[in-house]
């Protein structure tokens, strides 16, 4: 407690497991490894980057629940010119 | 016709059998008439916790193939009339009984008992469908922590899939002070990521232990012991009754308090 008062940062166990929790039960209820969308991940850049001009780095590929649905998110952001 | 509930977990060891011996005894308390199956087919306990392990002659492997008549299976409790236990084989596997053996069996004993109430082994193969088969609902056991609640999460994908919508939570081995501190996952938080409803709060309480060390269910002491006074309120909400859990944590204060006072 005190050391984390020290540091700034107040993240509570439980909410670590809460958090961790909710991540793999994504997983889980729609049955998918999380390599699965590694892999996902993997080809989409591949494809994206033959038509595209993007940051690899950038490209964002997650499951998450939306009101008891599973959803696949991809953000792809556009490279900005600087 | 009587209800058939099924209790189980996915996980092991967060209180399945704890949780049947205690709610089917507290029932029985109520002067229901109760029967408490034991379908964990090779590693039985409910008699143990019951204090009965001395008077099984037949078990649900000997109803099946046809070696006894169901009633003659049923072991009376020491303490109520009305309550009975219906034992599983200790020296078989849990293939020995199917899903419509299962049935046929506990559609047979609600047509004499108000409350069936299933104990399923842990785990998710067949031992669990075979629980399950009869149920008329669900109750999910789980404690606190994410191994015991990502499994219970799998239980509940698995009921419903199953035909057991709206299983209820027991949440077991709560310890206040811990969720308090942020050191453990609240109720609210189990319920939250389980998208469940609550049937109970068990708080952790080595009394159970004990309990469980002398085959007499916590329960029968219900007063004096703050998760004897957990179990009776799950008793009255499954019997329609509104509870409210604050009660529980005060009392768990109170009770603190006492023995701290005491010890000096």
């Amino acid at each position: 407690m005190l050391l984390n008062s020290f540091w700034g940062k107040r993240t509570s166990s439980k909410d670590i497991a809460k958090e961790r929790l909710q991540l793999v039960l994504v997983y889980d209820r729609a049955q998918i490894d999380p390599s699965t969308v590694d892999l996902l991940k993997e080809d989409l850049v591949k494809t994206v980057s033959k038509y595209l001009a993007f940051d690899p780095a950038n490209i964002k590929v997650e499951l998450s629940q939306e009101n008891n649905t599973s959803i696949l998110r991809i953000d792809v952001p556009f490279k900005t010119k600087s | 016709m009587g209800k058939s509930l099924v209790v189980t977990s996915g996980k092991g060891g967060v209180g399945k059998t704890t949780v049947v011996a205690n709610v089917g005894t507290g029932l029985a308390m109520k002067g229901l008439k109760v029967v408490l199956v034991d379908t964990d087919i090779g590693l039985r306990n409910l008699d143990l916790l019951l204090g009965l392990e001395n008077r099984i002659v037949y078990n649900i492997i000997d109803v099946v193939e046809g070696r006894c008549d169901i009633t003659q299976a049923l072991v009376k409790d020491k303490r109520f009339s009305n309550l009975y236990l219906l034992p599983a084989a200790q020296t078989r596997e849990k293939e020995a009984i199917s899903t419509d053996q299962m049935k046929a069996i506990v559609d047979e004993l609600k047509k004499i008992f108000d409350f069936v109430l299933i104990d399923s082994p842990a785990g998710i193969e067949h031992g669990f469908k075979t629980a399950i088969w009869g149920a008329d609902e669900a109750i999910v056991v789980t404690t606190p922590e994410v191994s015991a609640v990502r499994d219970a999460d799998r239980v509940i994908g698995l009921l419903e899939a199953n035909g057991l919508k709206d299983p209820s939570l027991i949440a077991n081995r709560v310890r206040f002070d811990m969720v308090k501190n942020g050191e453990m996952l609240s109720v609210e938080d189990l319920l939250e990521i389980l998208s469940i409803d609550l049937l109970g709060i068990i708080p952790e309480d080595e009394n159970l232990i004990i309990s469980v060390n002398k085959g007499e269910p916590i329960i029968l002491g219900a007063d004096k012991y703050k998760s004897g006074l957990a179990f009776n309120l799950i008793v009255k909400k499954l019997l329609g009754e509104e509870v409210s859990w604050n009660e529980l944590e005060k009392t768990e204060n109170f009770i603190e308090k006492v023995f701290k006072f005491l010890r000096g």
